[in-house]
């Protein structure tokens, strides 16, 4: 039985790519069969015998020949092979008797690395190429550059903001949140502890046992890339009294709209510097009945900063609202005009 | 050759004439007619200048994969995620046909722009949730390169839907609906209302229901616009023209019960130009009913409801314009910022509307007060009566305010079950519908995109099973009654 299929094996591929042959051949007539026939007829001539010496003038048929191989792929996988003695090739040592298999197909094109193998096998290894070439490489246009870049900081972004499910399951929401907070770059402040930061060794897990139950009373979050995704971690701090999301540039009106979670227990809030936070998202901090201290400075996004100063202070009134003056985009009226008017000396 | 187009070009200039004016001899030069067959008999021969091509670059393409009749919200979202979802880039030509381009009767740009997920439906609940998600990640869905990203204007305000004695019960069914559902709702007693939002009037509430999150208003000229632009970088076609002919082929087929059916399929869609007789066959495989308020008008152009009544044959959409008014007055002690869209149990809703003390509203009207949607043309009188006192009534500091402006839209009505219509026609296997939302078509325009896509390129729903909104529902009186409708 093995030794049949062994046969087989050997004798299976060439046939069958000899019968898809005949089938290509007989499917294209026109194109295939009379202008082989007639090259071969003149280059071989009707008394020899076609042989592998003649593929050199016989182009066409050559061609014809490597079409159907590549059209009629019975076996993409080259046979396997094994190296006889250490051999060094390229970048890579091979040891003896290394089995190697060679894909001739093009599954290897797949992806980015791949694509550029496809194009141009023996291009990636040369050394010297410049960055144009690698980009003509990987690229079909420049806008495809460009929307990939976009797409690799938005992903940036999101990965960034993922949930530690594992550390919630092991050690608690408080450590959760803590831990994502100081991967940002920010820092926490733990109910009777002092506040800490992410320091260049990075975070240990022996602190994290000893503070599974202790609570986060303040989280500083200024300038991290924390989304609305990634404020799940922090709405799960059900005793935060203080939040600082100043200068964070991902944070917006959707992210506002969550912050009713924290209703119970926030004293103070800051978005000062936010690019993206608007009037609108500040109306939803009504729910914030226990905030005593806001801070809305510097919202280049909120069209009328003195207004939105006195509205917020109307719809929280126990808060201290920090933000503009109210007087801040108030023109100056006529009657304060005349007093330079009259002011200014007459020409003699 | 050249003899035989002479004689046809001859023949296409006389042929309306006939022989009896050569006979009658004298009037043959009138007008300079003979003068001009003359020049065109002479520009046929070689060296003159006679070019039998002409200038079709108004003129939308000849053949297009696709054709979405209406260019509004509904049909943009459509069109956005055939191309998003197609297999290949580049494998689908879509051709979006828009009578009006600058919109000026469309309900999307003349809506109130609210979002919420309180629908009595879980469908519906499902729908919004996607669109809010969609809507809050825009600027990764509708992203073009070196384009500024888009502002929404989006102000997470929610919803705040009161209801009385009768309707607490429901009111409670649904928001159990909605939370199973994923929707941020949460329910409140009248005195919790009073305390978190002292100027409401709680007279007669027995229950209020507040979205919490993804809930609020939009500008929906933002998302048009936005979705417009993303749409031509994925090389979709707009075209301004008015759908005036579907040219379709029938099949006489047996059901597997031995009924006799007639399927029909459109192979041409004729977009005639506007201020012309110019009209433009275009060879499509599927047509999208993205009409809106006009999506009844369309269907009967494509054969729905052409049958004796009673058979799928003779059921028409029904999808009619109904018109809605909106008021925008301005109060200068009315709610602040906090403000949510109320909606009373009367039918009567506003919403704050900027900074400045302006607020947005109206009332649905009843069926027997139902204004005339022949035009756009808008009711003060109907505010005087009607929505004013239910305003007051609720909100007292509504006794003094001042109207500033109003407008009027269409909605697209459905008067089965208010509720949309997706997916295939029975009958005429290549129309697909996406359209009959009845107020509601905006909000759940993106996730509603997505399932009519899925439905095209895959043959059903993937994401989210709108089976309940299929055609077949208006045959078979299956309603999907759709509750809290504003």
């Amino acid at each position: 039985m093995d030794a049949f299929l062994t046969r087989m094996q050997q004798v299976e591929t060439t046939s069958t790519t000899l019968r898809y042959g005949l089938l290509v051949l007989l499917k294209y007539p026109p194109v295939t069969a009379e202008l082989t026939q007639q090259e071969i007829d003149r280059v071989v001539g009707p008394e020899r015998w076609p042989c592998q010496g003649y593929r050199a003038q016989t182009p066409h048929t050559d061609a014809v020949l490597h079409e159907i191989l590549r059209f009629a792929d019975i076996l993409p996988l080259g046979v396997p092979r094994a190296v006889t003695q250490d051999t060094q090739f390229s970048r890579y040592h091979m040891p003896k008797s290394l089995r190697l298999v060679a894909p001739v197909w093009n599954r290897g094109t797949s992806g980015i690395r791949g694509l550029s193998k496809a194009v141009d096998p023996e291009g990636s290894q040369r050394k010297g190429r410049t960055l144009l070439q690698f980009l003509t490489d990987h690229f079909y246009d420049v806008e495809a550059v460009r929307e990939y870049l976009l797409r690799k900081q938005v992903l940036k972004v999101q990965k960034k903001n993922r949930s530690f499910t594992y550390i919630e399951e092991r050690y608690g929401p408080y450590v959760a949140g803590a831990y994502f907070v100081l991967k940002q770059g920010g820092a926490v402040k733990f109910r009777d502890r002092e506040w800490m930061r992410a320091n260049e060794q990075g975070l240990s897990s022996l602190e994290f046992r000893k503070l599974q139950e202790v609570p986060v009373e303040a989280v500083d979050a200024s300038g991290c890339a924390i989304n609305y995704q990634g404020l799940d971690n922090l709405l799960a701090l059900k005793e935060l009294q203080s939040l600082s999301l100043q200068r964070c540039p991902h944070v917006d009106d959707w992210c506002l709209g969550r912050l009713y979670h924290l209703a119970d227990s926030l004293q103070e809030l800051s978005l000062a510097g936010c690019p993206r936070i608007s009037e609108r998202g500040l109306a939803c901090l009504h729910h914030l009945q226990n905030l005593r201290r806001l801070d809305i400075s510097d919202l280049p996004a909120v069209s009328n900063p003195g207004l939105t100063q006195i509205l917020v202070e109307e719809m929280l009134p126990h808060c201290e609202v920090l933000g503009a003056d109210w007087a801040q985009g108030l023109k100056v009226g006529p009657e304060e005009q005349s007093p330079d008017a009259a002011g200014s000396p007459i020409p003699a | 050759m050249l003899r035989r187009a002479v004689r046809l070009r001859l023949g296409q200039c006389l042929s309306g004439r006939g022989l009896g004016t050569y006979r009658g001899g004298s009037t043959l030069d009138c007008d300079g007619k003979v003068s001009k067959i003359k020049k065109k008999i002479q520009s046929i021969f070689p060296g003159r200048a006679w070019s039998p091509l002409y200038d079709t670059s108004h003129l939308p393409p000849e053949r297009s994969d696709v054709v979405i009749v209406g260019g509004g919200v509904l049909g943009l979202s459509v069109a956005y995620w055939l191309k998003r979802l197609e297999k290949q880039q580049g494998a689908i030509q879509v051709l979006v046909v828009e009578r009006d381009h600058t919109y000026a009767r469309a309900s999307t740009v003349l809506s109130v722009g609210g979002i919420r997920q309180q629908f009595s439906l879980p469908e519906n609940v499902q729908l919004s949730l996607f669109s809010a998600e969609f809507l809050r990640n825009i600027n990764e869905y509708l992203a073009v390169v070196d384009d500024p990203p888009l502002d929404l204007q989006f102000n997470p305000s929610g919803y705040l839907l009161l209801a009385s004695e009768e309707g607490a019960a429901i009111m409670e069914c649904n928001v159990k609906i909605q939370r199973q559902e994923g929707a941020k709702v949460c329910l409140m007693s009248p005195e919790q209302l009073q305390k978190k939002f002292p100027w409401i009037n709680t007279e007669g509430v027995a229950l209020a229901s507040y979205g919490l999150e993804n809930e609020g208003w939009f500008d929906p000229w933002c998302l048009l616009q936005g979705l417009r632009r993303k749409l031509q970088s994925m090389g979709v076609l707009f075209c301004q023209g008015e759908v005036t002919r579907f040219i379709s082929s029938s099949s006489h087929m047996e059901t597997a019960s031995g009924e006799q059916v007639t399927l029909k399929r459109i192979h041409e869609v004729h977009v005639k130009m506007d201020h012309s007789q110019e009209f433009q066959p275009v060879e499509c495989a599927l047509v999208v009913n993205a009409a809106g308020a006009w999506s009844g008008q369309i269907a009967e152009l494509a054969g729905v409801g052409t049958g004796p009544p009673g058979t799928m044959q003779g059921t028409k959409l029904p999808v009619e314009p109904r018109k809605r008014y909106v008021y925008l007055w301005h109060c200068p002690q009315g709610p602040g910022l906090e403000a949510p869209l109320v909606a009373d149990p009367s039918g009567a809703y506003f919403r704050r509307e900027g900074l400045g003390n302006n607020y947005l509203g109206s009332c649905s009207p009843t069926e027997e007060e139902e204004p005339d949607p022949g035009n756009l043309e808008v009711d003060y009188d109907f505010f005087q009566e009607k929505v004013w006192p239910r305003l007051a009534q609720r909100v007292p500091a509504f006794e003094t305010l001042k109207v500033r402006s109003a407008w009027a839209g269409y909605y697209d009505y459905n008067t089965f079950d208010q509720n949309g219509v997706v997916g295939p026609h029975p009958l005429v296997i290549n129309m697909y519908f996406a359209t009959g939302f009845s107020g509601h078509g905006l909000q759940q325009a993106p996730a509603v995109g997505r399932a009519v896509a899925e439905m095209m390129l895959e043959g059903h729903f993937q994401t989210i099973n709108l089976s309940p909104f299929l055609f077949g529902r208006f045959y078979f009186g299956e309603k999907a009654q759709e509750h809290c409708i504003l």
